[in-house]
């Protein structure tokens, strides 16, 4: 008689059945762990779990895609306005001319939807601010002239008497009242004389002033530098790069209409630059009295023509 | 002369032949069959899985905690964490017995963390482990003797590849290490055992 194998004297020695009266306690005791767990429906098929997993992906990602989506074409005083502003903020971190393109496309809008005028230059102040944060904003400056120089029919209902509407009973404090200015160009409107005001925001000194022009909408920058010099007692031909003209920072600079109402009022930054908006027309700008200068930098014309203007200003520093 | 042979022929994980009475190919395709409806809690999967592997899951429990009593709690808390976890598990049948095996080992080694705080003497329940096999057919009780000279690892080693009939990988899941640990921890074992058995007297098979 053959020894059995190893394997077989191993499973001899080991092999340990289960009682038979155990075997039915385990038996008892599995099946109604099944029946519990069927249920409290902890036995979900798979099949359902997979949907819950779409239905819950669908929660956390498609839905708020969908709704940033939505907010894309939205405008001040949407509901989901609020989205677009969040999903262009992070947009901006990439592409920074974003949010100046959303509020000019929404002016678009607004016009086309001939929402109320006072809402409509709040929008080209929105918009004239995102551009004015950008670095090179010249072609966005242009397209939002475009579209404010567009057709913007102001309904009879929002033109108060005299033609202007949006007065200052309605602007944040701390705003001039609207001054007439020199009618530069016709509204495509025609014969009716309809004004509308637009705010001019100074990003320079944060003043902001109203003025009301025919052309209503367009605004457009005028920028410059204030320098004073001489800075050598002798002047040197060719100029000594040290002896070039510094520029003055905190220089105050009044922007009046020729007949001298006062429009706008900046100040320059430390490399001596200002900045500001103001519509089509023909302005003034005087340069205020400096302490340390001798007198004042004289005033000059300047005309603002669909399309911005750059100034230079030149203190005298009395140096000879 | 065989036996002499025998005796010196080389150790590898080749020289005992894999035979286990639950890992027949009928048994195998039997527990292929049963995962889906495993996952589905279906009660008479649970059955044939039960009577498929019971012994052999408690065989394994017994080898690790020595008591009977204990390894069959084992087996059961690892059917009542298989109900709870089917919708999970996945993979053949294969994959459902090693689930199961870890399962149980896991037990194992907590129960016999619990009994190292109590500072229980494990070596006392020896006796019970040979008193309860009863007479041993053919010579296992010295056989019996000797595995209990093994080192823990070894005698799962042992258990799971010549008793289960798995294969390395299996094993090695089982036991949470790698193919190579187990070869070789395989061989250690069956070489350390056939030192025990010949020390003791002439237990060699002879060669067929």
């Amino acid at each position: 008689m053959a020894r059995p194998s190893m394997s077989d004297r191993i499973r001899q020695a080991m092999w340990r059945p289960i009682s038979t009266e155990r075997r039915g306690l385990d038996l008892a005791a599995i099946e109604a762990a099944l029946a519990e767990a069927v249920r409290t429906g902890s036995a979900v098929p798979r099949v359902r779990r997979r949907l819950a997993l779409v239905a819950l992906t669908a929660a956390l990602v498609i839905v708020p895609a969908g709704m940033a989506l939505a907010a894309e074409g939205s405008v001040p005083g949407d509901l989901l306005f609020p989205v677009k502003r969040v999903t262009e903020t992070v947009r901006s971190w990439v592409d920074e001319d974003v949010v100046a393109v959303h509020r000019i496309e929404e002016l678009e809008k607004m016009i086309r939807a001939e929402v109320a005028a006072d809402r409509i230059a709040d929008q080209v102040d929105r918009a004239a601010a995102a551009i004015d944060r950008l670095e090179t904003d010249h072609v966005l400056d242009q397209r939002l002239a475009a579209v404010a120089a567009g057709p913007t029919d102001v309904r009879p209902s929002d033109v108060a008497d005299s033609g202007t509407v949006g007065e200052a009973s309605d602007r944040p404090p701390g705003i001039a009242p609207p001054v007439d200015t020199p009618p530069t160009s016709e509204h495509p409107s025609g014969s009716a004389t309809t004004t509308t005001s637009t705010s001019v925001v100074d990003s320079t000194t944060t003043s902001v002033t109203d003025t009301t022009t025919t052309t209503a909408l367009d605004t457009f920058r005028v920028a410059g530098r204030v320098l004073a010099g001489p800075t050598c007692p002798v002047q040197r031909f060719p100029p000594d790069p040290d002896c070039a003209d510094l520029p003055v920072a905190g220089a105050v600079l009044v922007v009046t209409t020729l007949d001298g109402k006062e429009l706008a009022r900046v100040e320059s930054t430390e490399e001596g630059r200002f900045q500001t908006r103001l519509p089509n027309g023909i302005y003034l700008l005087v340069p205020q009295p400096f302490d340390g200068l001798l007198g004042t930098a004289p005033s000059q014309e300047f005309v603002l023509e669909g399309a911005p203007v750059d100034l230079q200003v030149g203190y005298d520093t009395g140096i000879r | 002369m065989t036996f002499t042979l025998a005796l010196a022929a080389p150790i590898s994980r080749y020289t005992f032949k894999v035979i286990g009475v639950a890992t027949g190919t009928d048994e195998l395709a039997e527990l292929d069959a049963l995962p889906e409806g495993v996952r589905r809690l279906a009660p008479e999967s649970f059955n044939i899985l039960y009577r498929l592997l019971a012994d052999g899951l408690n065989s394994f429990a017994y080898s690790i905690v020595r008591d009977r009593a204990a390894a069959e709690d084992a087996v059961q808390q690892a059917f009542l964490e298989l109900v709870k976890a089917a919708p999970t598990i996945r993979g053949d049948g294969r994959a459902l017995r090693s689930w199961l095996f870890r399962s149980v080992r896991f037990r194992c080694l907590d129960e016999l963390r619990r009994r190292e705080r109590r500072r229980e003497n494990l070596h006392a329940e020896i006796p019970d482990h040979l008193a309860s096999s009863g007479p041993s057919p053919g010579g296992t009780g010295d056989l019996a003797a000797a595995m209990s000279e093994l080192t823990q690892q070894q005698r799962q080693v042992l258990f799971l590849r010549h008793v289960m009939g798995m294969s390395g990988h299996e094993v090695a899941t089982v036991l949470e290490t790698n193919r190579a640990a187990v070869f070789a921890t395989a061989a250690r074992a069956e070489r350390r055992l056939r030192q025990i058995l010949s020390d003791e007297g002439p237990m060699a098979r002879r060669s067929a």
